[in-house]
């Protein structure tokens, strides 16, 4: 375990320290959230139930799945590219210990100025962020955390290896908030698409963060939720390993870890 | 055991081109080689682009799985055993990739130390030991981007020993490098070598490989065509001497009219801006002079100098062009 550990911490580090002063990483770690948060509070600020805490837990998770999203997908090309992938295959800890805290350092990154952005928007436009169960509050998100750094680590291989597949997930961001509640209730949504978002972790992050921070979830309904996410980022760590496994073999069968 | 082989290796490199209609294609870099390093033995493989070199030394750093054929180092298998292999084995490939830009020095090394399992406080010391002996600790804090060229070269290398591995894999190290970097590397290279590291080292420039290496492999068109020491290659041309002609304006019709004369080997032509240098290897000697001047027709000539045969020339003889 500390033989991976140790790796997995300094690769997000080293992330860290590569990612300041990366303009993509400001614009989704400070603009977007910021942008999203606030064209959000605008749309739903006249409905009767509204809640600023929505509007800002909804455009923090939106900064952070397109971190996961655009992060993940290109985290092995651009080791590529960097000529680093080789060095990194052919060292003794396994690559997936190494992206994945690639990625770790790139969402640890993101968190400072989200929360930065958000202390702003309520300083700003005078709305009170009260989180209604701190406790349940923080271990969802951390859940969520973990579960989106889990698909992170899945697009990793999986956009590698099957490049139309990337251009799909690509696609996918806009649908993937509606989908999934960052923003709005998916009660808002038909009938017949509901159920779609359930099969994706980021639903059941949605689902306990906005539920934690208003105080509407019931101790059991809080449990399932994180069970259910619990289970679903273990479900994608395995076949993001196995897709590991076979991106390493493919690549090293038709010699394409070195970008010519 | 040899430290480093290579059994019937072959290696197909597989892609598609077309569009609409893709059409697979195989391209052959390595055909059936076999070749051994023995321990503590300074190895070169040269060869002209394409050769196979860099896929040789792919496979045996882990990175590329042989079609056929078995590679082992220290006895390891290179598929089989990888995981276990890449704490004795350390690579450096030619250019200025590879490494985190943005980073300084310092921190890639410590970063591939945490990589390599080396315990922390044995870390500290080997990154300040290694930056003293690439002679960068006075730039070690500095973001890698502000480097030259030559400074990240070493840095590679010393990245490469940052686990002080038993054999090491140096592609095309001097590639790009002002001849004082390139002799500053070639100088650490003797060092390693005397401390009894084996060295696997490919190479463009044949006084490099004759300057460095025990032994050599050459290798065209992913076979290899001949091995031995340095000596026993230029032996291959120890009957022939080389005329170098500079000439101006000199036509293919020249070169054609000089390969065909009696005692004329090759003929190799290197453009030097405004002019040729015409490389004519033969069996004559200074003797050939009269009838090759009288081959070029009246072409203005320049310096004209007659020498032994070199590695290179060994070379030429072998793989039958220079890059």
């Amino acid at each position: 375990m500390s033989r991976c550990l140790r790796p997995f911490l300094f690769s997000a580090r080293v992330q860290v320290l590569r990612a300041l002063g990366d303009e993509f990483l400001f614009v989704i770690a400070l603009v977007q959230p910021f942008a999203i948060g606030l064209a959000a509070i605008f749309m739903l600020r006249h409905r009767a139930d509204f809640e600023a805490v929505y509007a800002v837990v909804g455009a923090g998770l939106t900064a952070l799945f397109s971190l996961i999203l655009f992060g993940g997908t290109g985290t092995i090309t651009n080791l590529r590219f960097s000529g680093n992938l080789e060095h990194l295959v052919a060292a003794p800890v396994p690559l997936i210990v190494v992206v994945g805290g690639q990625i770790m350092g790139s969402v640890a990154l993101v968190l400072v100025p989200m929360l930065v952005s958000y202390g702003l928007g309520a300083w700003l436009f005078g709305y009170p962020i009260a989180i209604r169960d701190p406790a349940g509050f923080t271990v969802s998100v951390l859940l969520a955390l973990l579960s989106l750094w889990a698909m992170g680590l899945l697009f990793a291989p999986l956009a590698i290896l099957w490049p139309a597949v990337n251009s799909v997930l690509g696609a996918l961001e806009y649908p993937v908030y509606v989908l999934c509640g960052f923003l709005f209730p998916v009660l808002l949504l038909p009938g017949w698409l509901q159920p779609l978002g359930q099969l994706l972790a980021p639903y059941w992050a949605a689902y306990a963060l906005h539920g934690t921070s208003s105080g509407s979830l019931t101790a059991p309904e809080l449990a399932l939720a994180w069970l259910l996410l619990l289970a679903l980022t273990a479900a994608t760590l395995v076949l993001a390993a196995w897709l590991f496994d076979l991106f390493l073999a493919r690549a090293q069968r038709d010699g394409s870890l070195a970008a010519l | 055991m040899p430290a480093v082989a290579l059994a019937g290796v072959r290696f197909v490199y597989r892609t598609t081109t077309g569009v609409l209609r893709r059409h697979r294609k195989e391209v052959v870099a390595l055909d059936s080689v076999s070749l051994a390093v023995e321990e503590g033995e300074l190895f070169g493989l040269l060869g002209p682009n394409g050769a196979g070199k860099t896929t040789a030394v792919k496979i045996l750093c882990t990175l590329l799985i042989p079609t056929a054929g078995r590679a082992t180092v220290l006895g390891l298998d290179v598929v089989r055993d990888a995981a276990a292999l890449r704490h004795h084995i350390g690579f450096v490939f030619g250019g200025e990739r590879g490494l985190y830009y943005r980073l300084s020095g310092r921190d890639n090394l410590r970063y591939f130390a945490e990589l390599y399992g080396i315990e922390p406080r044995r870390a500290c010391s080997r990154v300040e030991e290694l930056l003293e002996m690439v002679g960068l600790r006075d730039r070690a804090d500095e973001r890698v981007m502000g480097y030259s060229r030559g400074m990240k070269q070493r840095l590679h290398l010393a990245r490469t020993l940052i686990h002080d591995p038993q054999i090491l894999f140096l592609d095309e190290p001097t590639l790009g490098l002002d001849p004082v970097g390139a002799r500053e590397l070639r100088e650490m290279i003797r060092v390693l070598r005397g401390e009894g590291k084996t060295i696997l080292l490919t190479t463009h420039y044949m006084f490099e490989a004759d300057a460095l290496c025990d032994r050599i492999a050459i290798l065209d068109q992913g076979r290899v065509v001949a091995q031995g020491t340095p000596g026993d290659l230029k032996g291959l041309v120890g009957d022939l001497s080389v005329v170098e002609l500079e000439v101006f304006g000199a036509e293919p019709s020249h070169v054609d009219r000089l390969r065909s004369l009696d005692g004329v080997d090759s003929v190799v032509v290197e453009q030097q801006e405004l002019r040729q240098l015409l490389r004519v290897q033969t069996r004559l000697g200074s003797s050939a002079l009269p009838r090759l001047l009288a081959g070029l027709d009246g072409l203005e000539v320049g310096r004209v100098a007659v020498r032994e045969a070199t590695l290179e020339d060994a070379y030429v003889r072998l793989v039958g062009r220079v890059e």
